[in-house]
């Protein structure tokens, strides 16, 4: 049995040795990415990137081959990915979300990273500040514009006094917004009252005991919440009927009514201009800032809106036809 | 070729530190015969001690240390509920877990905190090799597993850890020879969580931050591992030689991650699904073995002739 | 030695399956008694040996050890003055554990255990005699595992480990009923040899009528929880089978039907 075995690794050893040969040698580039995890935003930011990327490359005549991982959420997957993109000599390696851009920049100083879909990248010690990196790390930050989205709020419901925030309290990035949520709200003079979770079982329950005074919801860019948004739409839906405004415009579309945001395909063309600034013009990426998303996009769902019996105050109606 | 050797070599590096982990389920569920689920709590509590005391300027070797007495601590209390409280052993572990989210909150102050840039215990060793960040991993992987192995070695042979050893057998002999085995499941419970939290300090410094995450699977890696290692060795093994291969098994588990993931066919997210089969794999490996080899092994008469010798010994009656 | 005062024991008090296990038993045991017990199921027999040991507390009375009040003390507290042989052959000794390595076990009972070596070169020495004795061959096979072996030498193995240490008193629960004739005779053969040689005061609770007779300076009959017979010296030696079922009828008002004890 063990013979068999030992005959099985060596089989899956030359197999792997197999591919990994033949790929180096067709491509001119090769970018290596790590993503945490599958879920619409993510996603979205890899297309945007590949695509774009692609389309650059291709303008100057120039291949480029992606080795495209995704970690099913694991943190320790993430690093044995970095480590395999890190052996197969990529010139560049592009993280999406914190812990994989995290996980890479403990196996390589040396190769370039850009990273995307990380809220606050000074924050996490990825770089030594927003505006000077000065390390090999570098790239897009999604941090969404929270102040306008709470001030959305307002708008949407003049009256409101006071709204909840629902988050996942083990991601940083949330943690990050939420502050920026207090602030806006203090400005705005809201209440706000914060309501962390740890799982997607826990949803329902937060749901059933929010207070009956609650006016909004606000649910920053967060990876679990970003995961349940129809299950968070369906609870809100048949319960409570309280207008949702989503951090992050793919949320949005499959909970909320209403939001400015940030758009993560668009996100992912801008980190590959910052790619081929950094391949083929020979850019120093650790002289590159960290990079934010040029254009907000706003989107109102009046779909959703219907479904849980609210009225979008016309004036921000006709905003989302102007934009 | 290299550059496959040198992912291979990424991955093992990371399964020697994981090994730590393996080792302290080992313990547990091995020679104490106890399922203890406390070891994503306290898996991320190594992490998380070690990372906070770093970052608040304490010398990297004392803070993992440290990581590694609170460790212990977590096993305390599983060791408590279970013994003083009658909570059933799966349950106190889970109930220790749970609290330890909070726990672990607190410690970060927050759901991660990262050590970037700062020196660790792996830096240390980044610069006695010269900047080759793969061989100081190894390095590290190799001595702290090595002497943690030496000290699990050297414990279970003296009076105490033969009492452990016995606990985890045969509990009503135990208490009929005076051991007090309710003390003896905390000390084991302590030792094993304290490996776990080791594993969780080295990690989080291999990977440059502590995320409350970091736990989640990791039970189920740590027996992923030593299934593994159980299904290469043989019962009759030294003892110090079956710890080798436990650490074996983890470093064999990441490996095969590694493989997998090079190979372009394969997704990340069939990773789960692999980890099962592995474990089938393995656990079905000394049925397949007996089932082949079957009734007619050397070994089996041999044994029977001893037994026979010993009986027929006092034909004369 | 061994004073057993008005001791009481109730199992499931309150619910449909309460039953008092002892009722009120004196029994006052001096250095060097060998005594016998013998009764029908459910007499009270293991219970009166487990309360001794700790195994079960005690509801009311006292137990008192040469002056040391055991009444409250945890069992493996007590583990130190008493060596004990179980029923059941594999339950004294740990299965997945060397010859050597129960003997050292057995060696430190009621001893602190520390740091120090498990088991050293003078112990194996001490082991291989103590071994021989059994005329078992398992002198030879020190390092093998315990679980390899049948279940008459776990409980020769057993046995060895009680006295190794000489113990205030050896406590037998029918420790050859589940063992082949041949091995029984066996077993209770080194019995004898080891509790005479030591002069150890022995508790044994035996389903065997003739045993009961035959072996030790008295012998006490149970029945629901109390002790109705009981005889020492002359009258014991003189006593038959015939003799003990007639006592029984007696002092139980029912006659003992318990096939085990009737046709050993």
């Amino acid at each position: 049995m063990k013979k068999i075995i030992t005959i099985l690794i060596a089989v899956l050893f030359s197999m792997s040795f197999m591919m990994t040969t033949a790929c180096s040698e067709k491509t001119d580039y090769t970018v290596g990415i790590v993503q945490l995890v599958e879920h619409t935003a993510l996603g979205a930011a890899n297309k945007g990137f590949r695509e774009e990327l692609t389309k650059l490359m291709e303008e100057e005549g120039k291949t480029i081959k992606f080795h495209n991982k995704t970690a099913s959420g694991d943190q320790a997957t993430c690093t044995t990915i970095a480590n395999v993109l890190v052996s197969k000599k990529v010139d560049l390696l592009l993280a999406i979300a914190t812990p994989a851009a995290q996980a890479i920049a403990a196996v390589t100083e040396t190769i370039p990273v850009l990273f995307t879909a990380v809220t606050d990248a000074e924050d996490v010690g990825l770089v030594k500040s927003n505006e000077n990196p000065t390390y090999n790390l570098s790239g897009t930050s999604d941090l969404n514009p929270v102040d306008q989205q709470i001030e959305l709020i307002k708008e949407l419901v003049p009256e409101a006094k006071k709204i909840a925030v629902i988050y996942n309290t083990a991601e940083r990035n949330s943690e990050i917004q939420v502050e920026l949520a207090k602030t806006a709200c203090t400005r705005l003079g809201l209440e706000l009252e914060e309501e962390g979770l740890v799982d997607i079982s826990d949803i329902q329950t937060t749901f059933s005991l929010l207070d009956s005074d609650i006016d909004a919801i606000y649910i920053p860019t967060d990876n679990l919440m970003a995961k349940a948004a129809i299950t968070v739409h369906n609870i809100n839906k048949d319960d409570k009927k309280i207008p949702i405004v989503c951090g992050e415009i793919g949320m949005n579309d499959l909970c909320g009514v209403a939001t400015y945001g940030i758009d993560y395909y668009i996100l992912g063309q801008q980190t590959a201009r910052m790619a081929f600034d950094v391949l083929v013009n020979g850019k120093d990426i650790s002289t590159m800032p960290v990079e934010y998303q040029e254009k907000i996009v706003f989107s109102v769902n009046t779909l959703i809106a219907s479904e849980i019996g609210f009225t979008i105050p016309q004036e921000i109606l006709d905003r989302a036809k102007e934009e | 070729m290299i550059s496959f050797l040198q992912s291979i070599l990424g991955g093992a590096n990371q399964g020697l530190l994981w090994a730590l982990l393996a080792l302290g389920v080992f313990i547990t569920y091995r020679i104490l015969d106890f399922a203890d689920l406390t070891a994503e709590g306290s898996f991320t509590l190594g992490g998380a001690t070690a990372v906070t005391l770093i970052v608040a300027g304490v010398e990297p070797v004392l803070s993992t240390l440290i990581a590694f007495l609170i460790g212990t601590i977590a096993g305390l209390c599983t060791g408590v509920l279970h013994t003083k409280l009658k909570i059933p052993p799966i349950l106190a572990g889970i109930l220790t877990m749970i609290a330890l989210y909070s726990v672990n909150n607190r410690v970060m102050e927050g759901a991660y905190k990262g050590i970037s840039r700062i020196n660790t215990v792996i830096t240390y060793f980044e610069n006695l090799m010269g900047n080759s960040k793969m061989l100081a991993n190894t390095m590290i992987g190799l001595l702290v597993v090595g002497i943690v192995i030496a000290l699990i070695y050297w414990f279970f042979g003296t009076e105490k850890g033969s009492a452990i050893r016995a606990t985890g057998n045969n509990e009503k002999m135990c208490r009929a020879l005076g051991i007090n085995t309710d003390n003896t499941k905390i000390l084991t419970l302590m030792i094993s969580n304290g490996l776990i939290a080791l594993s969780g300090a080295m990690v989080a410094q291999q990977q440059g931050y502590a995320d409350i995450s970091m736990g989640i699977g990791a039970i189920v890696v740590g027996l992923a591992s030593v299934i593994i290692g159980e299904a290469f060795m043989s019962q009759k093994f030294p003892f110090w030689l079956k710890l080798c291969f436990i650490a074996l098994g983890s470093v064999i588990y990441r490996i095969i991650i590694t493989i997998v993931i090079s190979i372009d066919i394969f997704e990340s997210s069939d990773m789960k699904l692999l980890t099962a089969v592995i474990v089938i794999i393995a656990l079905a490996l000394p049925k397949l073995k007996t089932a082949v080899i079957g009734n007619n092994s050397k070994k089996r008469k041999q044994q029977e002739a001893v037994l026979a010798e010993g009986e027929d010994g006092n034909a004369e009656n | 030695m061994l004073r057993i005062e008005n001791i009481s024991k109730t199992f499931n008090a309150g619910t449909i399956n309460e039953k008092q296990a002892l009722k009120n038993v004196n029994l006052y045991i001096n250095d060097g008694d060998y005594i016998t017990v013998i009764g029908g199921n459910g007499a009270g027999k293991s219970t009166l040996l487990n309360i001794i040991s700790g195994v079960h507390t005690i509801d009311e009375g006292e137990l008192i050890l040469d002056g040391i009040k055991l009444t409250k003390m945890p069992e493996f507290k007590r583990a130190q003055y008493f060596g004990r042989v179980f029923q059941d052959p594999l339950m004294g000794t740990a299965s997945s554990m060397e010859i050597e390595e129960n003997l050292a076990l057995a060696y430190r009972r009621g001893k602190f255990r520390g740091l120090s070596w498990a088991i050293t070169q003078s112990e194996r020495r001490l082991y291989q005699t103590q071994l021989s004795r059994l005329d078992l061959g398992l002198e030879n096979r020190m390092t093998t595992k315990v679980g390899l072996l049948s279940g008459g030498q776990r409980q020769a193995l057993t046995l060895l480990m009680a006295t190794l240490v000489k113990p205030k008193m050896l406590l037998l629960d029918e420790h050859t009923a589940a063992l082949d004739p041949k091995t029984a005779k066996k077993v209770q053969d080194l019995t004898q040899e080891l509790t005479q040689e030591n002069n150890i005061t022995t508790l044994m609770i035996t389903h065997n009528m003739k045993d009961a007779i035959k072996y030790g300076n008295r012998l006490i009959m149970m029945h629901d929880g109390k002790i109705i017979y009981e005889a020492s010296g002359e009258e014991k030696k003189s006593l038959r089978v015939e003799d003990l079922l007639k006592k029984f009828e007696q002092n139980a008002g029912s006659e003992l039907v318990n096939d085990r004890m009737l046709l050993a």
